[in-house]
């Protein structure tokens, strides 16, 4: 079984790969982060059986899966926000507004100093660290903070892998960038998250301001989706409804916020009703 | 005692035997092999030319060669590769620089000073460096060379061209140091005794009369130790960041041409996408630079001085 996608579902597929692992016997998932967009290109390609995606399929990545025949489902199982990280001694920066956060990362932006980004800060240059282009988190960030997706400035570090990110964060005295909550809950000793301003005070990134809505235009919902033929296989579906059934208790301690019971119980629905089309269609 | 009867192998047999067919069958086996692997190449070599002909299509070479900023999947794509050019040139001068003297006078040293046992024991652990594995080298670049540089310049970043470009030296040091042993040790021995005979000083000699007619063979383990360092891949992936600016502090991180395809490809690459094209563009030029610096060390290696011990 092959799943490929997102690095910020990553460590709740690996705590989920881990316990399915305990549950069930073998190893036999074998658990890749191509980003997103990687992973619905090899959804699609028929390359995997399931994807991790931390923004939804694009109109054109949709088309792309028809073209080829290849039919899938959805399904929510955790919620997540993306965190500014700063080096951990830089204490003079608590919270950044939307409106600071899209100058710095516009496309061309020749901010390049914290004291460009707010006068008063000290004129040290700011480094910055990010997803790269094959990554929701990118796609997603951009489309929120800067106004649409893939506009950002290209002067900055891309790694495809988060750890990185925050490696190269809390290695660079006055570096900053953006990740996965999971990923900078996974480094917190290293890292200091910043506040996001969206109009409505400071707000910290944390599962319970994702929960309640208050850090709430940085938030997105993370998925599986699961190719209908590779559900044919019993496997594939069992391991899909475990993770679906596992993730209200292995979210939050990987450092997600669980979605509501209701949508838990809708996800198991949309999965039920994808493995009864995938058995029709064989039969 | 038994007398032993002794069976021909197959092999041996007269030419219109079975041993003659198994003849044909071998030679059709290593022809097969051969022919894979000089194939492989080629295809390698037709991927590489067809991905950079479609890049070159879309990008102008002016604007590749030329151009200051890489940043191939912006919105509003830039293709000049050279600050890639820069972080690749830079390491490999910084690395060539540690390895040199470091591995010539190894050689130096084990060809003309060492005694034979401390002589076996040093050139052990010059293999022994020799054998460490790439990533090994990348982990120490990250793990010991960068917090070492830390205490002294607090400053520098998490991933930095310095400890990169110190550890690929301490790579490519074994390979300068072989070659250049090799090349010493093909000085005719008549060279040394004369100059010893002269009364000149043991360090003199391999210095005035030595070295001098070793001085190609020497260039070229130069040489082929800056190839290994263009095409070094693991280290500076690891170590030196993703940055593709041009940055004139060591301690800053930079982007070479090898971290680029690496850093890239990690990632899911889709075959007719625009990074597997930028991806492409990039390893031609890598391989081209390594081809040409490899052939200018085996040119070089081709053409001893007169009178050499080993033609």
């Amino acid at each position: 079984m092959v799943v490929d996608g997102s690095n910020s579902v990553l460590p709740l597929s690996e705590a989920v790969a881990a316990a399915f692992a305990e549950r069930h016997g073998g190893g036999r998932v074998a658990l890749r982060s191509s980003g997103t967009g990687g992973g619905f290109r090899r959804l699609c390609d028929g390359e995997t059986d399931i994807a991790t995606a931390s923004r939804p399929m694009s109109a054109r990545e949709r088309a792309r899966c028809r073209e080829r025949g290849v039919r899938h489902v959805a399904l929510p199982v955790a919620r997540d926000g993306v965190t500014v990280v700063a080096h951990s001694r830089n204490a003079l920066v608590a919270c950044l507004g939307l409106g600071e956060l899209r100058r710095l990362w516009a496309p061309g932006s020749e901010v390049s100093t914290w004291r460009a980004l707010r006068p008063g800060l000290p004129a040290q240059a700011v480094r910055l660290y990010a997803p790269g282009s094959d990554s929701g988190t990118f796609d997603f960030f951009t489309r929120v903070v800067v106004g649409r997706a893939k506009a950002s400035r290209a002067d900055y570090d891309p790694s495809a892998d988060h750890e990185t990110i925050a490696r190269g964060v809390a290695g660079t005295p006055w570096a900053m960038g953006y990740m996965g909550y999971a990923h900078y809950a996974a480094n917190r000793h290293a890292l200091r998250a910043l506040q996001v301003d969206t109009g409505a005070g400071c707000v910290a990134p944390s599962p319970k301001s994702f929960a309640d809505g208050s850090y709430s235009p940085l938030v997105r919902e993370l998925h599986l989706y699961v190719a209908e033929d590779a559900l044919r296989r019993p496997a594939v579906g069992r391991f899909a409804g475990f993770f679906v059934d596992a993730s209200p208790r292995l979210a939050p301690e990987a450092g997600y916020a669980a979605l509501s019971a209701a949508q838990y119980v809708r996800s198991r629905a949309l999965l039920a009703e994808a493995t009864r089309a995938a058995e029709r269609g064989s039969s | 005692m038994v007398a032993r009867t002794v069976t021909r192998p197959l092999f041996l047999e007269g030419t219109g035997g079975p041993g003659a067919r198994a003849d044909r069958v071998a030679r059709r086996v290593f022809l097969a092999c051969a022919a894979l692997t000089g194939g492989t190449a080629a295809v390698v070599l037709g991927v590489l030319a067809v991905g950079a002909a479609q890049f070159f299509a879309e990008a102008p070479a002016g604007g590749f060669f030329a151009g200051t900023t890489w940043a191939p999947f912006a919105e509003e794509p830039r293709f000049g590769v050279w600050p890639l050019v820069a972080a690749t040139s830079r390491i490999t001068i910084g690395a060539i620089l540690v390895a040199a003297p470091l591995g010539l006078l190894s050689a130096v040293y084990l060809q003309h000073y060492a005694g034979r046992r401390t002589g076996a024991v040093v050139a052990a652990a010059v293999a022994a460096l020799a054998s460490v594995p790439t990533v090994v080298f990348g982990y120490v670049a990250l793990n010991a060379a960068t917090p070492l540089l830390r205490l002294v310049w607090p400053g520098a970043e998490a991933f930095n061209g310095a400890s990169a470009t110190l550890v690929v030296g301490l790579m490519i040091a074994p390979t300068v140091a072989f070659l250049g042993r090799e090349a010493l040790a093909a000085v005719p021995p008549a060279y040394f005794h004369a100059g010893m005979a002269l009364g000149a000083s043991r360090g003199r000699v391999v210095a005035l009369v030595v070295a001098p007619a070793a001085a190609r063979g020497i260039a070229a383990a130069v040489l082929l130790a800056m190839a290994r360092a263009v095409g070094e891949t693991m280290i500076v992936t690891m170590a030196a960041g993703s940055h593709a600016g041009l940055a004139w502090s060591p301690l800053e991180g930079v982007r070479t041409l090898t971290a680029f395809v690496a850093q890239t490809s990690l990632g899911d690459i889709a075959p007719d996408g625009p990074d597997f094209r930028a991806v492409a563009a990039v390893a031609a030029l890598l391989f081209v630079v390594t081809y040409a610096m490899h052939a200018a060390g085996r040119a070089l290696l081709a053409r001893r001085p007169a009178g050499s011990a080993h033609p």
